[in-house]
């Protein structure tokens, strides 16, 4: 019985736990923007064979002029191009993530400003030399309380000036920290710091979640001819959407919770032969019973119900106590661990079923053994 | 009623009942013929071995012979499934043991009520006044509670009967039902047995005490699988005169 209580229990715990990580991970992808469409290089076919991803630089600014002008679906649109940079300010050092975007990226990523100017698209055309700084920039540069905009950091060897500070955003769906960033225009970085004058990325956002895959047609056809591809030739960039990320996710967390109920599987396997194993030896010492109840008319039908019920009865209630420790010790792991948890009504149902297939499952052979006893023989033991 | 106009409620012709050691068979019982008619009260004596009890467990169903016919009214049991049998037993026979054979944790209202339970279609209510019925027939009604170790030999043995007549059997088998106790509870239970085969019931009963089966009015001897006499005892001893001639050291109640 212990078997099926502690098998019970881990199925609603780790579902819980599952589930609340795939919903934590789900708000967390959708934090990055719902409409979101990232344009990436796609790995390059050189005679046949397939070279690594993003090896080719084939993303450039005019494709972006190209996607703006010929595509309606879609609303913002910013290059992404990303480097790690060694940052200096007085004598503080810190090693951060560069990120050269266009205006429109904050909008994309919904990131917003705590203090400063809003980044204006005459700072692109500019090329101005100015960053915004995330937090954890912040703190590792500045003294508490020292206010950051105005000062001029070193990006590299360059100099640049902050003119804002990002909203605090935490940790990303992936683990990354989302504020140990620097933002500067685009052109910016391409001049003063990595000299190319290839985009990592392009980010694009459709007006809306239903347009968002004819958005991608429309952007695949501007791509094609502002790279000049022939009719046949394949993709030279690659185009993500936001769901295609979260289906990725959810079939990762779909693939561990089949794991997960694997395991719990067995451990109710195991329980139900425990069960099993209890029932032969209740019938083993209730045979003279059993005879006694045959001598005033029981049949061996009879009998098989009264065993079949209590077994089933057995593992309901190792269910029941089952599903209560395991909706306790999720609660308790929640607060302790600080990972949300969701239990389902359908994985207690389930529990529920599983726990009544086993009982009538084990039961049915101990009871078959009472029910064809001999009534003499049974009567006799002793 | 006239013992002589009956029917017959048990016809045994030619029954064997043969048991294989290896192959060395070992007939328990011999080509036995016997007729019992409704109403009777008979007592079936013998020794250990010889054959009186596997002739109960066939005439309660219990068993199946290996050859011969065992006619219960007009019924064949012989042609009978199992579960047929298991009818039988229900509602046609009552049966008494030696060692009560009651069921431990349960009280003595639930225990007579077992029978009941079984493919009957009665309701709670009518169950409850057939059981308190029948407790009180063996004067049992302030022990409807009780459990089996709260009670002595002999009221365990009156539960099991009021179990035993709880269906309106046509016959009671009894398998030495004085055997554990002591004399004075013996003819108490005993007066129970004349009292309800007055009242109609067929009482069918094994012994190997002869002054039990003095109490009876027909005696059959078994001996090496055979019945070797047969016998009317035309002045049964009266069990309820011969109880209150006993002192009494206990306080058990018997309501006649």
């Amino acid at each position: 019985m212990l078997g099926i209580i502690i098998g019970v229990a881990a199925v609603i715990v780790m579902q819980s736990i599952g589930k609340g990580t795939e919903s934590d991970i789900n708000s967390r992808i959708a934090s990055l923007g719902t409409n979101l469409i990232m344009i990436s290089p796609s790995a390059t076919t050189t005679q046949g064979v397939k070279a690594e991803a993003g090896s080719k630089q084939t993303l450039k600014v005019s494709d972006i002029d190209a996607i703006r002008r010929y595509s309606v679906s879609t609303k913002y649109i910013s290059p992404v191009i990303r480097t790690t940079v060694q940052l200096k300010y007085g004598g503080n050092n810190w090693r951060s993530s560069l990120m050269g975007v266009s205006a429109d990226y904050l909008s994309i990523r919904g990131i917003k400003l705590v203090s400063g100017a809003p980044f204006s698209d005459e700072y692109v055309k500019a090329s101005a030399k100015v960053c915004y700084i995330g937090k954890t920039v912040k703190t590792n540069l500045f003294t508490e309380g020292e206010d950051p905009i105005g000062q001029v950091i070193r990006i590299g060897s360059v100099p640049f000036k902050i003119i804002g500070v990002l909203k605090e955003k935490g940790q990303s769906g992936f683990g990354q920290n989302q504020d140990d960033i620097v933002i500067a225009p685009y052109t910016s970085v391409q001049n003063r710091i990595t000299g190319s004058i290839y985009l990592q990325q392009i980010y694009v956002s459709a007006n809306s979640d239903e347009v968002v895959s004819k958005a991608v047609k429309e952007i695949t056809s501007c791509l094609r001819l502002s790279h000049g591809l022939t009719e046949d030739a394949t993709d030279d960039f690659d185009i993500n959407t936001q769901s295609e990320i979260m289906e990725t996710a959810a079939s990762i967390s779909g693939a561990i919770t089949l794991l997960l109920a694997g395991i719990a599987a067995i451990s109710l396997l195991v329980g139900g032969i425990g069960i099993m194993n209890i029932m032969f030896v209740s019938v083993t010492e209730r045979t003279k019973e059993i005879g006694i109840r045959l001598a005033i008319g029981a049949t061996s039908y009879d009998v098989l119900k009264q065993f079949l019920i209590e077994a089933i009865v057995l593992t309901l209630t190792a269910g029941f106590i089952g599903i209560a420790s395991g909706v306790i010790i999720s609660q308790i792991v929640a607060s302790l661990a600080g990972i949300v948890t969701i239990i389902t009504y359908t994985s207690i149902i389930i529990s529920f079923v599983v726990c009544s297939f086993i009982g009538i499952f084990f039961g049915w052979y101990p009871a078959r053994k009472a029910a064809k006893l001999n009534p003499i023989d049974a009567l006799r033991y002793e | 009623m006239n013992t002589e106009t009956r029917p017959a409620l048990i016809t045994i012709s030619d029954l064997w009942k043969t048991y294989y050691s290896g192959d060395v068979p070992l007939h328990a019982l011999r080509g036995i013929n016997l007729t019992v008619k409704n109403g009777e009260f008979l007592a079936i004596m013998g020794v250990s071995g010889s054959g009186k009890s596997t002739l109960m467990n066939i005439l309660g169903c219990l068993d199946k012979p290996t050859k011969g016919k065992y006619l219960f009214g007009e019924t064949d049991t012989t042609t009978q499934s199992n579960i047929e049998l298991a009818w039988l037993r229900r509602e046609k026979f009552g049966f008494v043991f030696q060692s009560y054979n009651l069921l431990a944790r349960t009280t003595a209202y639930e225990n007579v009520e077992l029978p009941l339970l079984y493919g009957s279609k009665l309701k709670k209510k009518e169950r409850k006044e057939i059981v308190l019925s029948a407790l009180n027939n063996v004067g049992l009604k302030d022990k409807i509670h009780s459990l089996p170790n709260q009670l002595s030999g002999g009221q365990q043995q009156r539960v099991a009967l009021a179990r035993a007549i709880v269906n309106d059997p046509f016959v009671i088998f009894a398998d030495e039902p004085t055997g554990n106790l002591d004399t004075r509870t013996s003819f108490e239970i005993m007066a129970i047995f004349q009292r309800l085969n007055e009242q109609g019931t067929t009482i069918i009963l094994v012994t190997h005490e002869s002054d039990i089966a003095d109490f009876t009015k027909r005696k059959i001897v078994f001996r090496d699988g055979r019945i070797i006499s047969d016998t009317a005892n035309t002045h049964p001893r009266n069990a309820m005169e011969e109880f209150k001639n006993i002192p009494e050291d206990d306080d058990s109640l018997l309501t006649a």
